[in-house]
C-alpha cells in the first residue's frame, strides 16, 4: 500500500515515459503540419484560386515550417533518443531524469506559445519560417503575434537544449562496462552528435531571437535600421538565422540516418559492412554541419563559394553511410541466395520487415534529395534558393527521410518501448501510401523549381504551365496525409489500446543491449547487463546459444517489496 | 522481515541466478555517477558562451558599420564599471574559498563563504541595474545603447541565477548532504559562477575597454 507514491514519483521521471510522452507531442504536429500543409496545397492546386487570402496563406506556411521542425521533427528524435539511448548503452536511467521531464512540459509551454499567435491581436505572422526581415518595422510585422512566436521558439530552444545536455551527459557518463564510444551503438552515436550540434546552434538562434524581441519590444536598435538614426543592421538577420538552422537541419537529420543505419543491419540478419565507417561518417556530418550554412544567404559575393564546397562537403559522409547500408545488404542478399542453393550460412535478410521497408523507403527518398542538395550547393546564394527546388529539397532530405526513419522507428522499437508491436498489416498499407505519396508530393516540385516558381507564392497566373505538376503535387500530398492518418490509427489501435501482438524480449534478433532485457523494461531497465565484447552484444550472446536476457531475480516476499522499491526510487533520482 | 524497517535489508547473494556467462549484477540505480553534475553543467556553459557569442558578434557587426563607437555625445563612466569589475574579483575568491570549506566538511566556514559571495551577488545585481537604469541613454536610442543593456542585462541574470543557485546548495550544505567525496553540485554552482566573472571580463572589454569616447 505504501509502494504506490515511490512508484508514481518514480514513473513521472522514467526516461521511457517522458520519451512516451515527447512522441505523443511530435505525432500530434505532424498530424497538425500535415494539416496545414493540405490546406496550402488546396490553395496552390488550381491557378488564380483564392481558397486563403494571401496573409492567411503566409501564416499558414509561416506555422506548418515552424510546427514540422521545431514541434514535430525535434520532439521525434528527443522522444525517441530519451526512450531508447539509456536502454541501449545499458543504463538504469537518463543522468537527469527531471531534467528530461522539465524539458518536455518547456516544450509543452512553448508549443502552446506557438501555437496561440496567430490568435494574438495585432498582427500576422507572414514571412516564413525563417523570419525573413523586414523584421522590427513595417505594419505587417508589428503587433503581438510575432512577438508570442519568438517567445515560444526561445521557449522550445531552451527545452531541447537542456533535453541536448542531458543525453549528452548520459551517453559519456553512464554507458555499460565494455561498450567503449567505438563500440557505441550507431543510433546512440548519432544522437551524441546530433546533441552536440544543438548544443552549439540551438544558443544562437536564442540570441538572435532575443535580440529580435529587443528590437520589437523595447525598440532597441539592432536589426531595426529603416529609420536611420542609431544604427541597426536588417542584414545580421539572416546571418545568424541560418548559422544556426542550417546545422539544426541536420542534427534533426542525424538520429534519423543513425536509426537506418541499425535497422539495416538487424533486418540484413549481420553485422554492419562497417561500423568504424558509420561512426566516422555520422561523426564528420556533425561537423560539416556547420560549414554550409552561408549557402542559403543571396548577398555574400564571393564568399559564396567557400560555402558551396562546405554544403557540397557535408553530402559526402551521407552518400559514404549509404553506400555502408547498401553493402550490408548486398553481402546479406549474396549469402542468402548462396544458402537458398544449400551452402551453411546465415538467415537471409528479412526485406519485408515494416522497419526495413522503410529504411528501403528512406534511401529513394534520400537519394532525392541527395540530389537536390547537390545542386542547391553549386546553386549557393543565387535564387535558386528562392524556388521550388529548395522546397522539394528541404522536403525530401530532412522531412522525407526524417518521417521514413521516425515511422521505421516507432515500428521497431514499439515492442521494447511500449511491450506491444504495431500492426504489420497496417504497417504495409501505411508503407505503401507513404512511399507513393512522398515520391508524388516532392518531384513535381523539383519541376516547379525548374519552372522558377517562387517559395512564397500564395497564387500564380494561368499562363505559367505550373499546374500539372501542382495538381501532381496536391495528389501525393493528400496520399501522404492518408498514410500519416494509417500511422496514427495504428498506434492507437495497437498502443493505446492493447490490441498490438504481445512482444517478447528481442523479437527481431537485435544487435544492441536494448533487446538484453525484457519488454517493456522493468523501471530499472536491467535486472543484469551481459558483458558487452563488441559492437553487437546481443548478437554475441546469440552467437554463443546464450538467452541475453535476465529475469527477474526471486527474492523472498518482503524483500522483494523493498528492494522493487529501493529499484523504483532510485530510478527517478 | 517486516516491511516497516527503515534501514534496506543487507544485500542477499543472488539465489539460483542463471546469469550468461560474464554477465555481472547490475546495481539497480547508482546514486550519482562522479562527473555527471559538473559535466553537465560545463555543457550548459559551452551554449551559454554561444550565446553570448551570438550578442559579441552582432556588437561588432554593428561597432563596424557605425561612423563612431559609441556615437559622438556618449560619455562612458567609469566608476560603476570598475566597482563591479572589483567586486567580481572578490566574489570569485570567497566562491573558491566556499569549495575549500565544503570539500573540508567545515559547515561554519561554507556558510560564511556563501553569504560573502551572495552579498557580492546582490552588490552586483544591484550596481548593473543601476548603471542600466541610469545610463544617460535607453535600449531605444541607438545601438551602443541597445547592445550596453542586453550585454548587462546578459550579466546581471548570470548574477541572479548564481544567487538563486547558491542559496539552494546552501541549504544542502546545512542539511550535510556535501563532504569530501560529494561536492560536486557545489562544484558546479562554482563553475556556473566563475563563468560569469569570466562573462563580465569579456563584456567589460568590449563595452569600455574596446569602445572609446567621442565627445
Amino acid at each position: 500500500m505504501t509502494t504506490t507514491t515511490p512508484e508514481r514519483e518514480g514513473r513521472s521521471a522514467d526516461h521511457k515515459t517522458v520519451g512516451t510522452l515527447f512522441i505523443a507531442v511530435a505525432l500530434l504536429f505532424l498530424v497538425a503540419t500535415g494539416v496545414l500543409a493540405l490546406i496550402l496545397r488546396a490553395q496552390l492546386t488550381a491557378p488564380d484560386t483564392d481558397v486563403l487570402e494571401v496573409n492567411t496563406y503566409r501564416q499558414l506556411f509561416t506555422l506548418h515550417g515552424v510546427f514540422g521542425i521545431f514541434l514535430f521533427l525535434a520532439p521525434a528524435w528527443i522522444g525517441v533518443a530519451t526512450a531508447m539511448v539509456p536502454l541501449q548503452i545499458g543504463a538504469a536511467r537518463l543522468a537527469f531524469p527531471r531534467v528530461q521531464a522539465f524539458s518536455l512540459w518547456l516544450l509543452v509551454a512553448g508549443a502552446a506559445a506557438i501555437v496561440t499567435s496567430p490568435f494574438a491581436t495585432g498582427a500576422e505572422v507572414v514571412n516564413g519560417w525563417a523570419l525573413n526581415t523586414p523584421l522590427a518595422e513595417g505594419k505587417a510585422y508589428s503587433g503581438d503575434a510575432l512577438d508570442l512566436l519568438i517567445l515560444g521558439l526561445i521557449t522550445v530552444g531552451a527545452a531541447l537544449l537542456i533535453a541536448a545536455v542531458n543525453l549528452i551527459v548520459t551517453i559519456v557518463k553512464f554507458r555499460a562496462p565494455g561498450l567503449t564510444q567505438r563500440r557505441s551503438p550507431i543510433f546512440t552515436w548519432s544522437v551524441l552528435v546530433s546533441s552536440a550540434v544543438l548544443l552549439f546552434a540551438l544558443p544562437v538562434l536564442m540570441g538572435a531571437l532575443a535580440m529580435l524581441f529587443a528590437d520589437r519590444h523595447y525598440g532597441a536598435r539592432i536589426f531595426n535600421g529603416f529609420t536611420g538614426s542609431g544604427g541597426g543592421n536588417p542584414a545580421m538577420w539572416p546571418r545568424l538565422f541560418w548559422f544556426a538552422a542550417y546545422p539544426l537541419l541536420w542534427a534533426l537529420l542525424l538520429p534519423a540516418l543513425g536509426v537506418l543505419t541499425e535497422i539495416v543491419a538487424v533486418f540484413s540478419r549481420r553485422r554492419l559492412f562497417s561500423h568504424s565507417r558509420a561512426l566516422g561518417a555520422i561523426g564528420a556530418i556533425g561537423v560539416l554541419a556547420f560549414a554550409g550554412w552561408g549557402s542559403e544567404l543571396p548577398d555574400l559575393g564571393n564568399v559564396r563559394y567557400l560555402f558551396a564546397v562546405g554544403a557540397l562537403l557535408v553530402l559526402l559522409p551521407v552518400a559514404s553511410l549509404v553506400l555502408n547500408w547498401l553493402g550490408t545488404l548486398g553481402s546479406a542478399l549474396a549469402q542468402g541466395r548462396r544458402s537458398q542453393r544449400g551452402a551453411p550460412g546465415a538467415a537471409p535478410p528479412d526485406l519485408r520487415a515494416i522497419p526495413m521497408l522503410h529504411a528501403l523507403g528512406a534511401v529513394t527518398v534520400l537519394a532525392v534529395g541527395l540530389v537536390g542538395a547537390t545542386v542547391l550547393a553549386v546553386r549557393s546564394g543565387t535564387g535558386t534558393h528562392r524556388t521550388y527546388w529548395a522546397v522539394a529539397t528541404q522536403h525530401t532530405l530532412y522531412f522525407g527521410t526524417a518521417t521514413f526513419a521516425f515511422v521505421a522507428a516507432l515500428h521497431y522499437w514499439a515492442p521494447k518501448m511500449w511491450g506491444r508491436h504495431l500492426s504489420a498489416g497496417l504497417g504495409h498499407v501505411q508503407f505503401l501510401l507513404l512511399l507513393v505519396g512522398t515520391q508524388l508530393a516532392f518531384l513535381p516540385m523539383y519541376v516547379l523549381g525548374l519552372q522558377h516558381m517562387h517559395i512564397h507564392l500564395a497564387s500564380y497566373p494561368d499562363d505559367r504551365g505550373w499546374e500539372p505538376a501542382n495538381i501532381a503535387s496536391t495528389i501525393g500530398a493528400v496520399i501522404i496525409g492518408l498514410a500519416l492518418l494509417v500511422l496514427v490509427i495504428n498506434v492507437v489501435v495497437s498502443i493505446v489500446l492493447r490490441y498490438g501482438r504481445k512482444a517478447e524480449a528481442d523479437p527481431w534478433g537485435g544487435h544492441t543491449l536494448e533487446w538484453a532485457t525484457a519488454s517493456p523494461p522493468p523501471p530499472h531497465n536491467f535486472h543484469a547487463i551481459p558483458e558487452v565484447r563488441s559492437e553487437a552484444p546481443v548478437l554475441d550472446l546469440a552467437a554463443a546459444g546464450v538467452s541475453p536476457v535476465v529475469d527477474a531475480p526471486a527474492l523472498e516476499p518482503g524483500v522483494d517489496d523493498q528492494q522493487t522499491k529501493a529499484d523504483v526510487v532510485g530510478a527517478s533520482r | 522481515m517486516t516491511a516497516v524497517t527503515t534501514t534496506p535489508p543487507p544485500a542477499e547473494p543472488a539465489p539460483t541466478l542463471a546469469l550468461p556467462s560474464g554477465a555481472r549484477r547490475a546495481t539497480a540505480s547508482p546514486p550519482s555517477i562522479p562527473g555527471a553534475t559538473v559535466m553537465g553543467m560545463a555543457l550548459i556553459l559551452a551554449a551559454d558562451l554561444m550565446l553570448l557569442g551570438v550578442f559579441l558578434a552582432a556588437f561588432f557587426a554593428l561597432k563596424g558599420g557605425a561612423a563612431s563607437w559609441p556615437p559622438r555625445g556618449v560619455r562612458l563612466d567609469v566608476y560603476l564599471p570598475t566597482v563591479v569589475t572589483i567586486t567580481a574579483a572578490m566574489s570569485a575568491i570567497s566562491m573558491g574559498w566556499v569549495l575549500y570549506a565544503v570539500r573540508r566538511h567545515d559547515v561554519g566556514n561554507a556558510i560564511a563563504a556563501m553569504g560573502l559571495t551572495i552579498v557580492f551577488g546582490l552588490a552586483m545585481a544591484n550596481l548593473q541595474w543601476y548603471s542600466m537604469s541610469k545610463a544617460p541613454f535607453g535600449i531605444a536610442r541607438h545601438s551602443y545603447g541597445s547592445m550596453y543593456d542586453l550585454l548587462i542585462g546578459y550579466h546581471l541574470v548570470h548574477v541572479i541565477i548564481g544567487v538563486v543557485m547558491i542559496v539552494i546548495v546552501g541549504c544542502r550544505t546545512l542539511a550535510g548532504h556535501f563532504g569530501r567525496e560529494q561536492a560536486e553540485p557545489v562544484r558546479a554552482v562554482a563553475l556556473f559562477w566563475q563563468y560569469g566573472n569570466i562573462a563580465w571580463a569579456i563584456i567589460l572589454t568590449a563595452l569600455f575597454f574596446i569602445s572609446r569616447s567621442h565627445v
